[in-house]
């Protein structure tokens, strides 16, 4: 209907104009809602915002100064023979901090993302049942969290060794999720580090 | 713990509805005793590790009989085979009754023939073993595997990878299970590294322990298949009034899962008049029927999937059409048990008389399951060719045809030699004779796979080798007729393009089943019978162009009678005109090409390696033909040009595969890629030595100016 | 058809046209043709066919290894097909022997001919839906925009600025909200990081990101993420620095001339007059392995009001009002709705290759047996 009106091709210096109808993307699935503080909606309102995510970082991690992409915390937890060593550890886990607005697509979607990374397969029910069996906890500055925990589901692949244990926090606008990926030994041993860090994340803002 | 297991013995034991009254009574029991019901009796300890051994993957105490125990790792490797017994059980004469059996696979149904060869093939890179057909192997395997553990038959190409995994390499590069079992967490550990690396990344000794892994697991899985129906001594029944009770012979103690699933009803009524009655209370019989009810839960547990898919399950359905599962999965599921009760029955007795040397109870058995099954999936079995299927296998064509090329050629260099007709009327006729087995092989591919002659790299070598040798004869006809002094020339290629792509294509078919399913794209028989036809004619051509190039160098270079002027002129006509014919069908192929991507994806040309390729030797052939014609290159230029294209070939048809893997990754370990770049190394130095040679007037070159 | 007329003769020996149609010159430029595409093919392997393109087959010059220069492939071929109209026009013989010759390479020309119009005319895009979802426009593969709008109902009117006209120091104008924009920076590909510069600016941006930084091209040009960082200069306000970075999901929303307008750093969207709404999505595999046996989508055409369903699946597009969609992708995300990706295609030359390969064929074929026949039968005679 409003067809390619004022197409003007792709020449250079000279703007296009046209009209669009708007796309209205499918509602993404709600996830079952956590206990104590469901997912908020995305945000409809994505004026410039600003929320600080703030943390107590264990002694023995490394920063990573890289941080890439969206990642506003980058770490790796090194074996405990090598910390504050110096050295570094090729196996370390690696940590990372993500903050996203809305809900990022849904909880389901997040959690399949990090299965797949992992080399597993996750049918709804299961990962239902993950969100079902995460542990739930509060930060430091009263968001609520869940823990969600990939260690003791084996894939179908023998040789898939890698991992994930980490931690959801919802607030009213955003999702900030923590990573923790490595070998599965290395990630099991490091969940008490990464379930205390997770609870030290502070989120303060006006739109927090 | 006691709630722990009533729990997950309700849960498992519903997918069985024959299993469901016993778990259903015997969940009951425990519930209602529970602080007795904790520790079991000792008679349940007994059969907890006899239990082990049955299913393979317990850990079996060392058996201590001074006979074959492993020595590394402390002597306590538990095997994941089940131990051969007082009596090694015993085999048939003739296990031909299995050949057709439907198995599916990658995909595809296939008759166990198929399957056979080329599991043994992917295990050992041969077809047969000590004199045992693959199929005599493979019911080793499934109906005796406690015999199988020192057939060697596992290949380790690389003695590298053998020390790496802690094996002595031997001569023969084929070793035993029990070899590889010992080395098994070394494999596993290198496997799980090999397989953190991306697949176009990993180096040829990491390829190579992943398909070790991948073949001893598939070989364990395999060897798992019939374990219902291998008697068990979890499953002995001591007493004799059990046997009774459960309606078994009072002579016999040795019964397999399958036998008491048959007897299920009467364990399910002994269970559920025990009632709350505790051990001490409870008869003998009450006592070994619980202990037995226990086994089969553990045995149901640990049934392993095989990849010996042989049962149309309907639930199973997987893309729209059913899906095809073993035996193990069967026995899973309470409907499919129910449903094939009978072809389960079958190879049961099959099992049985197997390894009583039976073989007319064997064939019966076999036969019991193909009829009742032949009825179940008639829809799907229709649309095979098994029989067909079968001769190809057991035929082996393009081997035949092989050797007939081997024999023609040495005719062919006979007829040179002597120029004697009855050679090459020899030559010609044993040639022709092979020339019809390998098109009968390509036909029998078309029709039991039900699609155009090439979709896959291995395809394309019988194919092109088929187009070339048909190329070469029908110029060597005319030729003939015109009783050119070229006689011979077309034979002598053929034959030599027939040897070495057919060579290849057997080195190939190593890799495993030659007829895949395709992936979607590819699936559209107009289109592969059009552009890839053309495409790999094009090939044809070139190549047959280049060994007729060949034979015009190394005629040039040799000194020859008064003749051989004018044999070079007839030699580089068919040079030309070849390549004209080559030019035709890859300029076709490769426009067909740009076609059907424009059809699939709506670009005609997307610079893609392959369709870049295929554009090589359009071009090149341009500029020969042009070259050629305007007097910028004569005869020799021509021939040299000729080979230069057959290299063009050789990287359009597996250079760009190579590519596709990454150029720095491969280097030059890949060993195909190290063939290739040898192959194009030694044309190089041809054309480098004829040229100088020449240039430097052999064979009295340049002499005579008047061939040109 | 035999008479040649005298002005072609002229023009053909004219020294000019001998020079420029020297044989010497074709050969050297299929040589450079032939490398061109092999050294392109290779160089494609490391860095991915975007910059492979642009070097090897785009105009200029290419050092091949380094240091050896050629004419890129678009340049040679120019020079082909002025050889090809020339020899056509003026020095090929109208003969019969030589009808196979003439068919040929006219029906090179019409391939050389189609690739230009295809070059410069066809536009690739692409549409992805879930099963439910309607679209009404297609997206760029790796062309972006910045893109300004405002919504009146269900209607976006876009203003917008593509990514070529992005140079730092530009300043563009946006007539419909009274204001410019001047580019502090583009970059290709970079990552965006929420900690803000040390000394640079304080931008607006919807998802708190402070700073970006220019990363190195990806090998797939399509995995690139660009930014943009420009200055908001309105009359009677102060100016802004504003940030927007590709792979946001949501626009900026800012106040110009006191209205709400979104602003977006986005793929160039291409406005359909019709739309899709894909119905159901179908995978297929082979039983028993994971390689697919099909793909298709099911979907609802609605044009002028009036729906139809249409089935769009392997090597069968959709062909309606000069756009061809066809089925390239799909995903199955976990607990989500199926999603289902078109190419989409506008190529006023598509029908060339088709034309062309034919007359090419027939030429070829026609050519070989005017040859042929009289080599066999000249051969049977003796």
């Amino acid at each position: 209907m409003f067809g390619a009106l004022g197409l003007t091709g792709c020449e250079e210096g000279k703007p296009r104009v046209y009209q669009e109808v708007a796309f209205k993307p499918l509602p993404a699935p709600m996830a079952g809602p956590m206990a104590g503080g469901p997912l908020g909606m995305p945000s409809m309102n994505t004026s410039p915002v600003d929320i600080q995510v703030t943390w107590t970082l264990p002694d023995t991690w490394m920063v990573k100064d890289s941080a890439n992409g969206m990642r506003i915390g980058s770490f790796g937890i090194p074996d405990a023979g090598l910390a504050n060593t110096g050295e570094l550890d090729p196996n370390a886990v690696d940590v990372s901090v993500v903050q996203l607005a809305g809900n990022a697509g849904g909880l389901e979607a997040n959690i399949a993302r990090w299965m797949g990374q992992v080399g597993l397969k996750g049918a709804l029910e299961d990962i239902s049942l993950i969100i079902k069996a995460a542990p739930r906890f509060v930060t430091q500055t009263g968001q609520h969290g869940m823990f969600v925990d990939l260690t003791d589901k084996l894939s179908g692949d023998m040789t898939q060794s890698k991992s994930v244990f980490g931690a959801i926090i919802a607030t009213e606008n955003y999702t900030v999720f923590v990573k923790a990926m490595g070998q599965r030994s290395r990630v099991v041993t490091s969940k008490a580090q990464v379930k205390e860090f997770s609870k030290s994340i502070r989120i303060k803002g006006p739109q927090a | 713990m006691n709630a722990r297991f009533t729990a997950s013995l309700k849960s498992s034991f519903t997918a069985s509805y024959r299993i469901l009254p016993i778990c259903l009574a015997f969940t009951a029991l425990l519930a209602a005793q529970t602080p007795q019901g904790a520790k079991s009796g000792p008679m349940q300890d007994q059969r907890f590790d006899s239990l082990f051994e049955a299913s393979h993957d317990g850990a079996r105490p060392p058996q201590g009989n001074g006979g074959v125990t492993s020595e590394p790792h402390g002597g306590r490797m538990p095997s994941m085979l089940p131990a051969i017994g007082a009596v090694p059980p015993a085999s048939v004469k003739s296990v031909s009754a299995m050949e057709t059996v439907p198995i599916m696979q990658d995909g595809r149904l296939k008759p166990m023939i198929t399957y056979a060869r080329h599991m043994l093939l992917q295990f050992s890179g041969k077809t047969s073993y000590a004199s045992q057909s693959a199929v005599e192997v493979m019911a080793h395997i499934l109906f005796t595997p406690e015999l199988t553990g020192e057939y060697k038959i596992f290949l380790i190409n690389n003695p590298e990878v053998a020390e790496a995994i802690g094996i002595a390499p031997e001569k023969t590069r084929q070793y035993t299970f029990r070899q590889l079992e010992k080395a098994l967490p070394k494999i596993q550990e290198l496997a799980e590294k090999a397989n953190a690396v991306e697949d176009p990344k990993r180096d040829l000794i990491q390829k190579e322990v992943l398909r070790i892994f991948g073949n001893v697991v598939e070989f364990v899985n395999l060897t798992r298949t019939f374990t219902y129906a291998l008697p068990s001594g979890a499953f002995a029944v001591q007493g004799v009034e059990t046997r009774a009770s459960l309606g078994f012979p009072v002579d016999k103690t040795a019964y397999s899962f399958w036998d008491l699933m048959l007897a299920a009803q009467a364990i399910a009524k002994i269970l559920e008049g025990i009632g709350n009655r505790d051990e001490a209370h409870r008869t003998p019989i009450e006592n070994e029927i619980i202990a037995l009810s226990q086994a089969m839960y553990f045995t149901s547990q640990s049934l392993h999937p095989s990849p010996f898919r042989n049962f149309p399950s309907p639930t199973a359905a997987a893309g729209g059409g059913p899906g095809w599962i073993s035996p193990a999965e069967v026995l899973t599921s309470p409907d499919q048990l129910q449903a094939f009760r009978t072809e389960l029955t079958g190879w049961s007795d099959a099992v049985v008389a197997y390894r009583k040397g039976d073989q007319a109870g064997f064939d019966k058995g076999i036969q019991s399951y193909l009829g009742t099954m032949e009825n179940r999936a008639y829809a799907q079995l229709s649309e095979t060719h098994f029989s067909l299927e079968a001769i190809y296998q057991k035929g082996e064509p393009f081997f035949w045809a092989l050797v007939a090329y081997w024999v023609a050629l040495l005719g062919c260099f006979g007829f040179f030699l002597g120029r004697k007709q009855w050679m090459y009327q020899a030559a010609t006729w044993i040639f022709l004779a092979g020339y019809a087995v390998h098109v009968a092989g390509i036909v029998a591919r078309i029709l039991i796979m039900k699609r155009p002659p090439v979709t896959s790299l291995y395809e394309t070598f019988p194919f092109v080798a088929a187009v070339s040798i048909l190329a070469a004869l029908i110029m060597e006809r005319i030729n003939v007729s015109r009783k050119s002094t070229g006689q011979g020339i077309g034979l002598l290629c053929a034959s030599l393009l027939g040897m070495i792509l057919l060579s290849i294509a057997n080195r190939y078919a190593a890799d495993g089943d030659t007829m895949k399913m395709l992936v979607a794209v590819l699936n559209s028989n107009f289109w592969l019978s059009t552009h890839v036809v053309c495409v790999t004619i094009g090939y044809s051509a070139c190549l047959l162009a280049g060994a007729i190039g060949h034979v015009w160098l190394i005629r040039a270079i040799f000194p020859g009678d008064a003749s051989k002027p004018e044999r070079l002129k007839e030699i580089a006509k068919m040079v030309y005109g070849t390549l004209c014919f080559g030019l035709l069908f890859s300029f076709i192929g490769t426009v067909l090409g740009g076609i059907w991507a424009d059809q699939s994806w709506g670009r005609f040309w997307g610079w893609d390696p392959k369709e870049n390729g295929a554009l090589l030797i359009v071009i090149w052939c341009i500029i020969l033909l042009h070259a050629k014609q305007w007097g910028y290159i004569r005869n020799p230029g021509l021939a040299l040009g000729s080979v230069f294209g057959a290299i063009v070939v050789s990287l359009a048809w597996f250079g760009v595969n190579l590519l596709n893997v990454g150029l720095h990754s491969y280097g030059f370990t890949n060993g195909a890629a190290t063939k290739l770049f040898s192959y194009i190394g030694g044309e190089l130095a041809f054309m480098l030595v004829t040229g100088i040679g020449l240039a430097l007037g052999w064979g009295g070159w340049g002499k005579k100016p008047s061939v040109t | 058809m035999s008479a040649s007329p005298s002005w072609r003769q002229k023009a053909a020996r004219h020294p000019v046209t001998k020079a420029i149609l020297h044989p010497a010159i074709t050969l050297v430029s299929l040589l450079i043709l032939f490398a061109l595409i092999f050294f392109g093919t290779l160089y494609q392997a490391n860095h991915g066919l975007y910059e492979a393109q642009l070097r090897f087959f785009g105009y200029g010059i290419v050092p091949i290894g380094g240091f050896f220069p050629l004419p890129t492939a678009s340049v040679v071929m120019w020079i082909l097909s002025v050889q090809l109209t020339l020899t056509m026009a003026l020095v090929l013989r109208w003969k019969w022997s030589l009808a196979g010759l003439w068919i040929v390479h006219s029906g090179i020309m019409t391939l050389l001919v189609g690739g230009f119009i295809t070059q410069i005319l066809a536009v690739e895009s692409q549409l992805t839906l879930a099963e439910g979802e309607t679209g009404n426009f297609t997206t760029a593969y790796h062309e972006y925009e910045v893109a300004f709008w405002e919504s009146h109902g269900d209607t976006n009117q876009v203003f917008a600025w593509e990514d070529v006209n992005l140079r730092p120091g530009a300043e563009l104008e946006i007539p419909p909200y009274q204001c410019r924009i001047r580019i502090l920076n583009y970059y290709q590909n970079s990552d965006a990081f929420t900690t803000k510069a040390t000394n640079g600016p304080k931008f607006l941006n919807a998802s708190n990101i402070g700073m970006l930084e220019q990363r190195k091209p990806e090998k797939e040009v399509t995995q690139n993420a660009p930014g943009v960082t420009f200055t908001l200069l309105e009359k009677g306000k102060g100016d802004r620095e504003v940030l927007l970075y590709a792979q946001e999901l949501q626009p900026l929303i800012l106040t110009l001339d006191g209205r709400k307008v979104n602003v977006q750093l986005r793929l160039k969207h291409y406005p359909l007059d019709f739309s899709l709404k894909l119905t159901q999505f179908i995978k297929t595999v082979h039983p028993g392995t994971d390689i697919p046996s099909s793909f298709e989508s099911y979907a609802d055409l609605t044009d002028q009001g009036a729906t139809r369903p249409v089935k769009i699946w392997m090597n069968n597009p959709l062909r309606t009002k000069g756009y061809t969609f066809f089925q390239a992708s799909y995903a199955q995300p976990a607990g989500a709705a199926q999603k289902s990706t078109f190419a989409v295609v506008t190529n006023p030359g598509r029908v060339m290759p088709y034309i062309s390969s034919l007359v090419v064929f027939g030429g070829l074929l026609m050519h070989f047996l005017i040859k042929l026949v009289p080599f066999i039968r000249r051969g049977a005679a003796t």
